[in-house]
């Protein structure tokens, strides 16, 4: 086994600087957005709690939404979803149901 | 089959000849008779002359004033039926004779006929100004007032429907005023007004229906199913009127004011604004980072000392209902000493919420004098 050299520690040290420097351009490089990403992002982001209000106010109630914060079966990071109140309603009695089937 | 034909092969001849008789006889006598009333009656069925609807108008709206209520609005119905049957079913003039009526409910406390009188205004509005934005908005707004007025008036699950029709009028005004560009700086007062109405939900005890009336019906009605927890109602009023004011705030940094001095000012009192909504909700780290910012906006102002004794040296009851004034507040503190700023309390069992305040430099933290009027907080100046 050998000792490690000052000239191999050195270059060892700049490998790891051009690694860690290309992974923060990396990093950078993929955080810039044209114009198009930006909005395709934005029009895929769920609506805001403001947002959600003015859809509801100018539409029947049949198709008005609701946002709530859901946790998903196989994570714990809570996930913002949106759905129709009628959505909602008819899970809610699915459930119900098929809960009740079972304690049968 | 004609009814010639059907006399001629159905009918012998005498009883056609009877039949005849008697249709000549019934039309002459109506002819006749016709003749006869025109001559004799004044026309008030439902065509009042323009004078006498005038005088009509003037005499109901007395006897409005005079607290005579019942009698005024006999005569506002009457009136409201000749407007319909002289100007037609669709003619704005109708509204001058509903808002009468709509006022003269929400005096007597008569909340069935103001549902009526407030859907038919409603549908009248929508109606006549679906292609005009501009008016369509002012018409929801005025609808949304009389929504208001009757929230402040009632208790319960009904004072909720009020509310939330008032927020669904106001966010319908706002998306008719956003497909006119040039109409934007309508929109902030509209916003803050929707987030005050929010902070005015968020206080209610008892917020049965409320789901109910936001996303299963319009009518004041329970449909039962998955609600909103308390909880999530405060936290969702919180954001949205967070979102509200950090988007009226935006506006104004994207249209600033030609002088630099009265858009910062205005900056510091919005950034203000919205440490009050921190404070509303008891978030007051938040709120404090909100009034450093507010304090930094001031220093770049010409007068940043009365800037600062405006906005945190003398108490201001929170929420403010309207946004800061639309004057250069340098200037007016230096004339006539004062902005006046109206605030109201939505929660009268509860002790007042007050600006913090800050003396020399640092915030204080005792709670400011309690005999402040409750309705609007005049903030002096030197």
């Amino acid at each position: 086994m050998t000792e490690p050299t000052r000239a191999g520690c050195s270059a060892r040290a700049g490998r790891a600087a051009i690694a860690s420097a290309s992974l923060v351009a990396c990093l950078t490089l993929g955080a810039c957005l044209t114009p198009e990403q930006a909005a395709e992002r934005n029009a895929r982001r769920p609506p805001t709690p403001a947002e959600v209000e003015q859809h509801n106010a100018m539409v029947p109630p049949e198709e008005r939404i609701v946002c709530r914060n859901e946790i998903p079966v196989t994570s714990n990071i809570p996930v913002r979803k949106c759905r129709l109140m009628a959505d909602i309603d008819e899970t809610s009695l699915f459930h119900r149901e098929q809960l009740r089937r079972a304690l049968r | 089959m004609s009814f010639d034909l059907f006399l001629r092969q159905r009918r012998p001849e005498p009883i056609k000849i009877l039949l005849l008789v008697l249709a000549v006889s019934f039309c002459s006598s109506n002819v006749f008779s016709h003749d006869n009333t025109t001559k004799t009656l004044p026309s008030i069925a439902n065509h009042f002359s323009e004078l006498s609807h005038a005088q009509l108008m003037e005499s109901a709206d007395q006897l409005r004033m005079d607290g005579r209520y019942q009698e005024s609005e006999g005569m506002f119905k009457q009136l409201f039926a000749s407007v319909r049957a002289n100007s037609g079913l669709f003619h704005e003039q109708q509204f001058v004779v509903l808002d009468r009526l709509i006022q003269i409910n929400l005096a007597r406390a008569d909340w069935q006929s103001l549902k009526q009188h407030l859907d038919y205004h409603d549908w009248l509005g929508n109606r006549l100004y679906t292609d005009s934005p501009l008016q369509l908005a002012g018409h929801l707004q005025n609808n949304a007032s009389y929504h208001e007025l009757a929230a402040q008036a009632i208790v319960g699950p009904a004072r909720n429907w009020h509310l939330v029709q008032t927020r669904h009028q106001l966010w319908r005004a706002v998306s008719a005023l956003q497909t006119l560009p040039g109409e934007r700086d309508r929109l902030p007062p509209l916003l803050y007004k929707i987030a005050i109405h929010h902070y005015a939900l968020s206080r209610q005890s008892d917020l049965r229906w409320l789901t109910s009336f936001e996303t299963r019906t319009d009518e004041p009605a329970m449909i039962s199913g998955w609600a909103l927890q308390g909880n999530e109602v405060n936290k969702r009023s919180y954001e949205i009127g967070a979102e509200l004011i950090l988007r009226i705030i935006s506006h104004y940094e994207m249209n600033p004011r030609s002088e630099p001095t009265s858009q910062a000012a205005l900056l510091a009192q919005l950034t203000a604004y919205r440490g009050d909504w921190e404070i509303l909700f008891e978030r007051d780290r938040h709120a404090f980072a909100f009034y450093d910012k507010s304090l930094a906006l001031t220093a770049e102002t010409s007068c940043s000392d009365l800037m600062v004794r405006a906005l945190f040296e003398n108490p201001a009851q929170l929420p403010l209902t309207t946004l800061p004034p639309d004057v250069d507040v340098c200037s007016a503190t230096q004339n006539d000493g004062s902005v006046t700023v109206a605030s109201a309390n939505f929660n009268p069992g509860a002790p007042a919420i007050y600006r913090p305040r800050r003396s020399q430099d640092q915030w204080l933290t005792e709670s400011p004098p309690p005999a402040l009027s409750a309705t609007d907080t005049e903030i002096h100046h030197d």
